[in-house]
């Protein structure tokens, strides 16, 4: 403990704090941004259609499948973000830090039940491929099955993905992490994509709300790697 | 020299000083969180519950929209809040019991996940019954059938968070603040008996005994006492202060 400490100290002053989690952070966002983007390509058009049409979820079983497994990543990147800052954002509250952890745990829990969903669609369609089964008749579980995805990855990647950008952001900007234009547009747009969530919540999609935070995350990423944290101002040590 | 000294010691003071805000700052937050925990949750509640407890559910459920979307969404509050609880006092407990503290923040982060799920069930019964009614409302269909999976997942979501996380949670946290005399005993001895029951309700649930809705009010009523006492009074702070002396 005694020696961690040291090396700390020792880090602050070379103005290299925490740099290798700087990285691994940095390179964890970049991550879980270009995986969700493969899996949405992957992913297609064979679950837009309004009723889902059964066949063409088989016909897309492969594309399905990747997308699954991109997701399933994104699941473990989001919650990698969460323990890696653990150490750092403690500093500042260590009741705050678990909060962010909490956050993108959950997160990332409801990306997964969203995997499941999605996979058990795929599972459906391919049943539907073999047996012998009025179209009418699996119309409900369909249904519920795409509901219950979308529902999940609403609630996961809006809701709690904005409440995590709050928390983390409001402690970047109280440590001074990372320059304070970088944490309040961070702020921002944790509040914007929350926003989001709650008017999917009714039915609608302003895409243009995830934006601010899409754009914000990759400067994050890009300063972490190239930069690294600044060393930090400390006021609140509980 | 002299002056370095009381200089120190006025450093040191501050710190303490800091500290003790920081201490009051975390005992307002938790007693808000635990009202609106409370208050979301009955919200949340008396909009659902005629939805769901009506044997119409798949129409009653198109027909009030609204309320199903922003019933779900004060039960998410709930869910974040009750979060939210277990987070915010974990740097308190963690002084008495480290152990126990991480239990009750893991207890009330499941209680949290337990909830939000159960608002994913009652969106997705929301979907169903937009289906149901585009496909004409058909009397014979699979709709009815999936709807009750949808209504009984959801229901074995909020008893296992409420009935199982959330009550253990009430165990461990008035046990701790017993032994740490944060809050008066007086309280943490109401808390802890008001779980105790709160499991007898649970036991008593599948027999379908009216009266037992009443063993549940002593813990509701001890978490707003709680709640009140920590924004007005706080923790017990030279309890505290003397503890972390020693460590």
């Amino acid at each position: 403990m005694a020696e961690d400490n040291e090396e700390e100290e020792k880090g602050e002053e070379n103005g290299i704090y925490h740099r290798k989690t700087a990285i691994i952070v940095g390179l964890l966002f970049i991550i879980a941004t270009a995986i969700t983007i493969l899996g949405i390509v992957f992913m297609g058009s064979s679950l837009e259609d309004d009723p889902i049409d059964l066949v063409k979820v088989a016909d897309n079983e492969n594309g399905i499948i990747i997308a699954v497994i991109c997701w399933t990543v994104l699941a473990i990147s989001v919650a990698g973000i969460g323990f890696f800052m653990y150490p750092i954002l403690k500093k500042y509250n260590e009741g705050l830090a678990l909060g962010y952890f909490a956050l993108r745990l959950i997160e990332a829990i409801l990306i997964l039940v969203s995997v499941i969903s999605l996979q058990s669609l795929v599972t459906l369609s391919q049943e539907y491929g073999t047996g012998d089964y009025s179209p009418t008749g699996l119309e409900p579980p369909t249904t519920m099955l795409m509901a219950l995805s979308d529902w999940s990855f609403i609630i996961g990647t809006m809701i709690f993905l904005g409440l995590g950008g709050l928390v983390l952001n409001f402690i970047l900007y109280q440590m001074k992490l990372i320059p304070s234009w970088l944490s309040i547009w961070g702020f921002i747009g944790g509040a914007c994509v929350l926003l989001y969530g709650l008017i999917s919540l009714f039915g609608h999609d302003p895409a243009i709300l995830a934006a601010p935070i899409a754009v914000q995350e990759m400067v994050f990423a890009v300063f972490l790697i190239a930069k690294g944290f600044n060393p930090p101002v400390i006021n609140n040590r509980t | 020299m002299v002056e370095e000294e009381e200089n120190q010691d006025a450093e040191e003071e501050q710190a303490k000083k800091q500290k003790m805000d920081s201490y009051r700052k975390t005992a307002i937050i938790v007693g808000l969180l635990f009202i609106s925990a409370t208050v979301s949750y009955s919200i949340g509640i008396i909009l659902l519950d005629p939805i769901l407890s009506s044997s119409d559910y798949l129409t009653e459920a198109y027909e009030n929209e609204y309320s199903m979307i922003i019933g779900a969404f004060f039960v998410l509050i709930a869910g974040v809040s009750a979060a939210g609880i277990g987070i915010m006092i974990f740097t308190i407990l963690k002084k008495y019991n480290e152990s126990l503290a991480l239990g009750y923040a893991g207890a009330r982060i499941s209680e949290g996940l337990l909830f939000t799920v159960n608002v994913l069930f009652i969106l997705t019964l929301l979907s169903l019954s937009q289906e149901f009614m585009k496909a004409g409302a058909p009397d014979d269909s699979y709709y009815q059938a999936f709807g009750i999976i949808l209504i009984a997942a959801g229901d074995w979501a909020f008893i296992l968070g409420f009935g199982v996380a959330f009550t253990i949670s009430a165990l461990i946290l008035n046990y701790v603040l017993y032994q740490s005399k944060i809050v008066p005993r007086w309280i943490s001895v109401w808390g802890f008996l008001g779980a105790l029951l709160l499991w007898v309700y649970y036991l008593l649930q599948p027999l379908g005994n009216a009266f037992v809705g009443l063993i549940q009010v002593p813990l509701a009523v001890q978490e707003m006492v709680f709640a009140v006492w920590l924004i007005v009074k706080g923790f017990n702070l030279p309890a505290m202060g003397s503890k972390e002396e020693q460590t």
